[in-house]
């Protein structure tokens, strides 16, 4: 057909301006936005010690095993609570900021937005396990299962007492709790690398045999703090 | 494919289906949010599936009985003495084309949709949209040249 007739019937089928259309596509472009965006979006919102922290971890594991520092896996152990502290204060960072009442009245649900953060951080920290285990093992030659395990188990109690404290009346009141958690586990295991020699071995023993069972354990006993902290989220605002 | 453009193709498909304004906006409105509440998202526009949902969604007001006889601004839409003398000649040409006819031309020619687009929409095969394109394009083309030759 000639282009003057397109032209043509494209006059002919006229249709008067739709006087509602950019209110409902913006409505609409609201909506747009995938989970993947979502999350992105986040780890902005996630302040930069974390990651510096998560970068140091890193580093600190590849010094110690570049020059032979026997307590390297112990000091990563020590280290790991607070990685736990740190990702219980980010995810919970707009209730100190008093910022809840503003996020639960935006598009996202406040439950969205922490269950984001949580991700993040939580797959920050995957990332510093896949990377420090092999690391350690290879530097060391340990299992690299046993060795994720050693470092993921602190992390994990750290992180589930936090959780647990943080929707308790102590936690919501101290804003700092978790962190004095993650002192207690540190010094835990600086105190039984330290000085309970036949502890620790008894304590790698058991890793050993049970560690993946216990830290899969552990790990189920986080998912369900972190689902109960998500769904009280809005109720404790 | 932009939302805009997509939004602008299935409103002009309502609006020559039900010549009303406000209901061509609401079923283009219904037709998107259905189309979101079914794919989950709108980052992949598949015309062919808003193009049935609106035809659906058509057929359905159609059927619900209404008070009026005549939609509110279809004398304005079709019947426009204002006009030069040529589009005037071309609406009238359009006129008196079967509605089918006149939806493969808009389809095809004015929102210009792909030949599987509007055979899906339409629910016909690939040979059959080309003889109805082609028996529309002659019946236009020759409503057209007895317009011009009236006018």
């Amino acid at each position: 057909m000639k282009n003057e007739w397109k032209d043509m019937l494209n006059d002919a089928f006229y249709a008067p301006e739709a006087v509602k259309k950019k209110e409902f596509l913006r409505s609409i472009r609201q909506r747009e936005m995938s989970s993947f965006e979502m999350i992105w979006q986040q780890a902005a919102y996630i302040r930069i010690h974390v990651w510096i922290f998560a970068v140091m971890i890193i580093a600190f594991a590849v010094f110690g095993a570049a020059t032979g520092l026997g307590s390297t896996q112990h000091i990563i152990a020590m280290i790991m609570p607070f990685t736990a502290s740190f990702s219980v204060i980010e995810a919970q960072r707009s209730k100190w900021c008093g910022m809840t009442e503003l996020e639960m009245a935006t598009r996202f649900s406040l439950r969205s937005v922490v269950l984001a953060r949580m991700t993040i951080l939580g797959a920050v920290t995957f990332v510093v396990l896949c990377v420090i285990s092999p690391v350690i093992s290879v530097a060391f030659d340990q299992g690299a299962v046993l060795t994720a395990v050693r470092i993921l188990i602190p992390y994990l109690v750290t992180m589930i007492i936090s959780l647990e404290a943080e929707r308790s009346v102590i936690g919501r009141k101290t804003g700092y709790c978790p962190l004095m958690i993650a002192a207690v586990v540190s010094v835990f295991i600086y105190w039984m690398a330290g000085f309970e020699t036949r502890m620790l071995l008894r304590y790698l023993d058991i890793l050993e045999s049970w560690g993946i069972l216990i830290a899969l354990g552990l790990l189920a006993l986080t998912f369900a703090e972190q689902w109960k902290t998500i769904n009280n989220v809005e109720a404790f605002a | 494919m932009d939302l805009e453009e997509a939004y602008d193709k299935i409103y002009r498909y309502v609006y020559f289906r039900m010549k009303n304004q406000a209901i061509a906006e609401d079923i283009t409105q219904e037709t998107f949010l259905r189309f979101i509440g079914k794919k989950g998202n709108i980052h992949v526009y598949d015309m062919r599936y808003l193009y049935t949902i609106a035809r659906n969604l058509c057929i359905d007001e159609y059927r619900r009985p209404k008070a009026e006889a005549l939609p509110e601004d279809y004398d304005s839409s079709m019947q426009t003495s204002d006009l030069p003398e040529e589009r005037m000649a071309v609406r009238d040409a359009l006129a008196k084309l079967s509605p089918e006819d006149q939806e493969i031309l808009l389809l095809r020619h004015v929102n210009n949709e792909p030949v599987g687009t509007v055979c899906k929409a339409l629910g016909i095969s690939r040979f059959a949209l080309y003889r109805r394109l082609k028996s529309a394009e002659d019946s236009f083309r020759s409503s057209l040249e007895v317009e011009t030759d009236e006018k």
